[in-house]
């Protein structure tokens, strides 16, 4: 299935980040920021969070909700999640036939 | 001293204040994300590098406003959110609720528009440009205008103000920018320590109270005026200045020759 993420170009891989931390839940700006940074280890900076946040709403990937304060927090539509499961497979598919071939060359 | 300068809040300690390069957007992405981009900034701070990240974000929010607009289903939800949120800039983005991707082609161009016509490109190529060079000449510029405390020959040095001589004694002699500093009844004069003549380095001879050329005798007074020798002119100066902190400042970059010496040319440190 073609999904149109690769057209994210170098905006792909934080894309992938902050649709995987809109997975476990709402959040806004500052606390996904956070969660990458604990979970993945990478900092996303504000501009390009923001620009691929842009890119990802544009797509119907994630929608935003009502702000809090000043702080709007975003969530993965279902559409979102449906691009964020095919790239993961595809991913899982790629480890699994890497780590086959390293195990077959000693 | 000129202390009035020192009311200029230095930006660089508050970053969730001042906002870099929020201008730069272009009008419907501020309508959109400004309110919310302004409270991230404020809770994450960001780094030098990140703030060119922004740069870099607002010029590709410009230069290709394809790439993040937002589909007609998805405005209704943007103008609902957008009022409930409240952004701090209150919205010619009424707009983005019109003119639809298919719209008609004719229509006078709005302010909020999206669509992507010719005209737009241009404009946002032009700005995008402009952006650029900007950015470069802001970096340039930077620096350029910043004093160089390592004080490489060419730059702004910064003279601690406890090695500026006692009015009559003998100059202070500054290696890295190339020039003597010596305070005369007048003022303070930076001197390039070339010789005029054929610029070899020139010497200060305490004995004498003056500078001697050992190349071919010429010799100067403390003002750098020729006394006798071959040399054309005075000794060049440097130009010496305070900056907004206080610091003393000789421009090793800002040389000027002169045909005699002149009380303006003494800087007075106050």
């Amino acid at each position: 299935m073609e999904t149109g993420f690769a057209e994210l170009g170098r905006f792909a891989e934080p894309g992938l980040l902050i649709l995987v931390s809109l997975a476990g839940g709402e959040k806004h700006g500052y606390a996904m920021m956070q969660d990458i940074e604990q979970t993945c280890g990478a900092r996303i900076g504000p501009g390009t969070l923001y620009a691929v946040l842009a890119r990802l709403e544009g797509r119907g990937w994630i929608e935003s909700l009502p702000a809090s304060e000043r702080r709007k927090p975003y969530r993965l539509t279902a559409a979102g999640a449906l691009v964020l499961r095919e790239q993961l497979s595809g991913m899982t598919q790629l480890a699994a036939t890497g780590l086959q071939r390293l195990a077959a060359t000693p | 001293m000129t202390n009035n300068q020192h009311q200029i809040p230095n930006s660089d300690e508050q970053p969730g204040r001042t906002i870099p390069w929020l201008w730069l957007f272009p009008q419907a992405w501020r309508t959109r994300y400004e309110a919310e981009f302004r409270a991230l900034l404020e809770d994450c701070s960001p780094t030098a590098r990140e703030r060119f990240d922004i740069l870099f974000s607002a010029l590709d929010a410009r230069v290709r406003p394809q790439a993040w607009a937002i589909e007609e289903r998805d405005r209704q939800l943007v103008l609902q959110t957008s009022t409930a949120g409240g952004p701090a800039i209150p919205a010619p983005g009424t707009k983005l609720t019109v003119g639809g991707s298919g719209g008609v082609r004719q229509q006078p161009e709005e302010p909020g528009e999206r669509r992507f016509t010719r005209r737009t490109f241009l404009r946002n190529a032009i700005l995008g440009g402009v952006g650029v060079l900007a950015a470069g000449g802001a970096v340039a510029g930077a620096n350029y205008g910043w004093p160089n405390t390592t004080g490489a020959f060419g730059k702004q040095i910064i003279v601690p103000l406890e090695l500026v001589p006692d009015p009559g004694a003998a100059p202070f002699k500054h290696n890295d920018g190339k020039f003597w500093l010596i305070n005369n009844e007048d003022g303070l004069l930076a001197l390039y320590w070339k010789c005029p003549h054929l610029g070899c380095t020139v010497p200060w001879e305490d004995a004498a109270n003056e500078f001697h050329c050992p190349c071919h005798q010429s010799v100067y007074d403390r003002n750098g005026v020729r006394l006798s020798g071959p040399a054309p002119r005075p000794m060049d100066l440097m130009a010496v200045h305070l900056d907004d902190a206080g610091n003393l400042i000789v421009d090793s970059g800002a040389i000027s020759e002169r045909d005699a010496y002149r009380r303006e040319q003494a800087f007075q440190v106050g």
